[in-house]
């Protein structure tokens, strides 16, 4: 059987501590890939090291972006623009800091190729270790770690159809993506876009789940809250952008019921908490027995945690951990909204 | 990801069947109302990743 004309894409801005790991979990992959890394306004030892890279391998490429200044997108951008009508099969979009399994390429090919109307597959969402010391960035870590669990479950659930083909690794027919003209390099979450115009085009999207590829996840708290103000701003923007219609109308919905699901929650809890200070509840052992119950669908779904160990069932069991990360989170949320609203500026 | 925007809670069903039997409890019946809502959003999202699970495992 013919091998399939595959090129991972890496675009890489001051990566010179992991550019060399990335290159080499790509060399290693059990189904062979041409590697492109574009170096995307550099001002570390990227080229460098990628240079010697290329030096030795013959499959391992360097490009430099030429007045980029619209971030990942615009570097990807230009790549495709670069390989023109090249007879690829597919393209590996990856994030420069993003580790991947040595079966990762081959399973997402399996996939893709199995079936027409796929134009992506993304991989598994994991999360490196955190290898620092600080408690308060271990506990913001750990939160990040069960959520991207969460994200991965929430794939399964829309199977076929998933929200995003995110960015981190997601293998890409080649013939899709030039037919929706890549990525909006206007766009604060490119992937989102993406994803939505593969729909509008007839194509569907997909996980992998044997596809695995893990990252790094900001520790500090204000990295974590731009990050994030980047994401839910840029989901709303791009809602906007596409407007209501037969692919983004779930997602529309999905605001508003979320939303409301989650105000209540929080009224409750205040509620509770009140109740609980003023001596005028009992806790009864019946709600308590209810309540592990009922968490019993979020326990299962750590399955999706690779190398889970007891403190992840703990954390979830405790309720507390993740009803403060649940606050952060909405928190976020709503300064994104603001900001939609008054129609400020988000920068990346 | 898919955190551009609001996702279920990761405590799952925890808050809102406290919520309902104490709605039950107290009689109140727009806190019954709202966390049978969210439980059977819940309940739907749940059933919906075991439907998934049973796509993949066919494929």
């Amino acid at each position: 059987m013919k091998s399939p004309q595959l090129l991972a894409i890496v675009p890489a801005h001051n990566e010179q501590k992991i550019i060399a790991n990335t290159i080499v979990d790509l060399l290693n992959q059990s189904l062979g890939i041409s590697i492109l890394i574009v170096a995307d306004n550099c001002s570390d030892d990227t080229v460098s090291i990628v240079k010697e890279f290329e030096r030795q391998y013959p499959n391992v490429k360097l490009m430099e972006t030429v007045d980029n200044n619209k971030k990942k997108a615009g570097a990807v951008n230009q790549a495709i623009t670069t390989i023109g009508n090249y007879p690829l099969d597919a393209i590996l979009l990856m994030d420069a800091d993003t580790r991947i399994d040595v079966y990762a390429v081959e399973r997402a090919w399996n996939t893709l190729s199995s079936d027409r109307t796929l134009a992506a597959v993304c991989s598994k969402a994991g999360v490196l270790p955190y290898e620092g010391k600080n408690l308060f960035e271990w506990f913001l870590y750990y939160l990040q770690r069960l959520e991207y669990s969460l994200f991965d479950s929430q794939r399964v659930e829309t199977l076929g159809c998933i929200k995003v083909v995110h960015g981190m690794a997601a293998l890409h027919r080649w013939s899709s993506i030039l037919e929706v003209g890549g990525f909006d390099d206007d766009n604060l979450v490119e992937d989102y876009d993406l994803t939505i115009r593969y729909k509008e085009a007839g194509y569907n999207v997909t996980i992998e789940l044997e596809m695995k590829a893990w990252t790094e996840v900001p520790v500090k708290l204000r990295d974590w809250w731009k990050q994030r103000l980047r994401w839910n701003r840029g989901g709303v923007d791009t809602l906007k952008k596409h407007g209501w219609n037969v692919v983004t109308k779930n997602h529309i919905i999905q605001h508003y019921v979320m939303n409301i699901i989650t105000i209540f929650q929080w009224v409750f809890l205040i509620m509770f908490v009140a109740l609980l200070f003023r001596g005028g509840l009992l806790m009864h052992g019946l709600v308590l027995i209810i309540t592990l119950l009922s968490m019993s669908s979020s326990i299962y779904r750590l399955k999706y945690l690779e190398e889970r160990n007891v403190l992840d069932y703990v954390f979830r069991l405790l309720l507390i951990p993740e009803l403060l990360y649940g606050i952060l989170q909405t928190s976020n949320q709503y300064h994104a909204y603001y900001n939609f609203l008054t129609n400020k500026k988000q920068s990346w | 990801m898919n955190g551009y925007g609001p996702v279920i809670p990761a405590t799952g069903g925890g808050v809102f069947s406290v919520a309902l039997v104490w709605g039950i409890y107290s009689h109140t019946w727009v806190l019954v109302f709202f966390s049978v809502i969210a439980l059977a959003i819940m309940i739907y999202s749940f059933a919906r990743l075991l439907k998934g699970e049973k796509k993949l495992s066919i494929k």
